[in-house]
């Protein structure tokens, strides 16, 4: 198995996953081209918080002779990925993004980690993310912030900042995410690649350490929807050690991929997504209209609706994340408050300053935004909106409020569990990235990719990479 | 979101909150916590204003469909 291409890390999953299965590439020659470009390129932009050199070349040696072997075990297998660096990886500091776990080794494989390694997948490393996947950019953290490869004087989003930065760089072919409000979506969309998190219940979240039980998700970041559906198949299904998981099949997400959009009809909120009173960029704003004239132009049906509570989602997201959270860091932060972060220790502490009645009336907004989203989806297929409200911002005057000050679009989906996309419709005039987000009633995972397949294939987007060396 | 009328609690009403979560912060802790906490408020103030009606919890969250009537 030989290959002498110099640009490997550009490759998709799908595409090299096709010439190794056929013997045309290595999936050792592969690995160490990504390794190669980590060491050319992490010094710039801080992705990796864990470079697994020679466990990644001993893991494609071992894949490369299963390969010879005949033993070809599908679509991920010999194709390097990287994790959030809360993915628990036996044997391998798991840090969190904190100083709080700094020594932190698991003893056992999150259940993402060990479905994608049982699917021949070979890990690169962990992955650099916000503190406990909060807040934004903190540089009273140990490790410094991700930079975004399309401009590097700009934030990447987060919290998977590194997973964003380092699938849009060319470091991995995939990454996994972990996402309570929107940050599988969030850099997905500022760093111009796919994220998606599934319904909940759909991934498993045993392993994966804790921001908040009923609104975190687990998914795949990666350059294309196919990618995408490839990553999402291995790590997604049922499992005894996450009791939210749900028992029903996974399905073959690549079968929808291709399938013409005619008679599909796609919900646009306008009221709230596209209100300017929510402070969306004019940009992300154009762009987006553009992705819904071409989703229409393939045959979609675009119908406005309304949904009045999605005015209440990001309060009741917010209350009810650092309640959680809260209860989950409440020892430590009680012991070892200084080990924290500034941005994280803050955010942290508010969530025991809330009422229980805080945290149950958070939960009657859940579930009355459920019914009312319920009732949308039985008029339309999928709902489309901007993944974000703003491109990228600069690190130089970065507001860490804004976070907590300004709208979400991606939050209502943590809310409500129901899953949601981001694929990338264009750029702002300073080459920043501009995501789309398309979400679908539940365990729809195959709607949403229908939509976001027709719409990648029709724009051709991937087909553009970042200026970054 | 609008909360415009929220009104923010004393310094004293905020040490009092934190000292029963017992966060054991020191005085220009609580200092600097207190605008990200007034922040939040919005938040609080709105959750506790909205007209929920009869809408009750899911004790176990699960996003299954239908929830179309409110029982």
């Amino acid at each position: 198995m030989t290959s002498s291409r110099s640009d490997l890390h550009y490759l998709t999953i799908s595409q090299a996953g096709e010439l190794i299965q056929n013997q045309e590439l290595s999936p050792v020659e592969l690995t160490q081209a990504f390794l190669d470009r980590i060491q050319q390129t992490d010094d710039q932009l801080h992705s990796f918080i864990t470079v697994l050199s020679e466990q990644a070349v001993a893991d494609a040696r071992l894949a490369e002779s299963e390969i010879l072997q005949g033993h070809y075990k599908g679509p991920l297998h010999g194709i390097p990925f990287a994790l959030k660096d809360l993915y628990d990886t036996a044997g391998i500091k798991t840090t969190s993004g904190s100083r709080v776990d700094i020594d932190r080794i698991p003893t056992e494989d999150s259940t993402c980690t060990a479905r994608l390694k049982r699917s021949g997948g070979i890990l690169l490393g962990k992955l650099a993310m916000h503190e406990f996947a909060l807040g934004g950019p903190d540089f009273t953290t140990p490790f410094l912030p991700v930079r975004n490869p399309w401009n590097l004087d700009h934030v990447t989003g987060g919290s998977s900042s590194g997973s964003g930065a380092a699938v849009a760089s060319g470091q991995c072919m995939g990454a996994l995410g972990s996402c309570t409000g929107g940050s599988i979506r969030g850099p997905a969309s500022l760093c111009g690649i796919v994220g998606i998190k599934a319904t909940y219940g759909r991934v498993s979240r045993a392993g994966v350490v804790t921001l908040s039980w009923s609104q975190d998700h687990c998914g795949p970041m990666t350059w294309t929807v196919r990618d995408a559906a490839h990553m999402l198949r291995s790590i997604a299904g049922y499992d005894h050690k996450d009791p939210t998981t749900s028992a029903a099949p996974v399905p073959d997400y690549t079968q929808w991929l291709g399938k013409e959009l005619k008679g599909t009809t796609v919900g646009v909120p306008r009221h709230f997504f596209f209100n300017p009173e929510q402070g969306v960029n004019p940009e992300t704003l154009s762009a987006v209209e553009k992705g819904l004239t071409t989703l229409e132009k393939l045959g979609a049906n675009l119908e406005e609706v309304t949904i009045p509570s999605l005015d209440y989602v990001r309060a009741a997201n917010s209350v009810i994340m650092l309640s959680e959270a809260f209860a989950f860091h409440e020892k430590n932060l009680k012991s070892r408050a200084h080990e924290y972060g500034e941005m994280v220790r803050a955010r942290f502490r508010i969530g025991g300053l809330f009422t229980a009645s805080d945290y149950v009336q958070a939960q009657r907004v859940r579930k009355l935004f459920n019914r009312e989203l319920s009732e949308t989806l039985q008029k339309v297929d999928v709902l489309v909106t901007p993944t974000m409200t703003q491109p990228a911002a600069a690190f130089e005057g970065f507001d860490t409020t804004s976070t907590v000050r300004g709208a979400s679009f991606t939050a209502p989906f943590n809310l409500s569990g129901l899953p949601a996309i981001s694929v990338p419709c264009g750029f702002t005039a300073d080459g920043l990235p501009i995501g789309m987000q398309i979400a679908g009633k539940p365990f729809d995972e195959p709607g949403i990719f229908k939509v976001a397949y027709a719409y990648e294939q029709e724009s051709r987007l991937y087909e553009n990479r970042p200026p970054f060396m | 979101m609008t909360a415009s009328n929220h009104s923010e609690i004393s310094f004293d009403e905020f040490k009092q909150m934190a000292d029963r979560a017992g966060l054991n912060m020191t005085t220009d802790e609580l200092q600097e916590l207190k605008p990200l906490y007034d922040l939040y408020g919005q938040y609080t103030y709105l959750l506790h204003n909205i007209d929920l009606g009869s809408e009750e919890i899911d004790l176990t969250f699960h996003p299954d469909w239908p929830q179309t009537s409110n029982s």
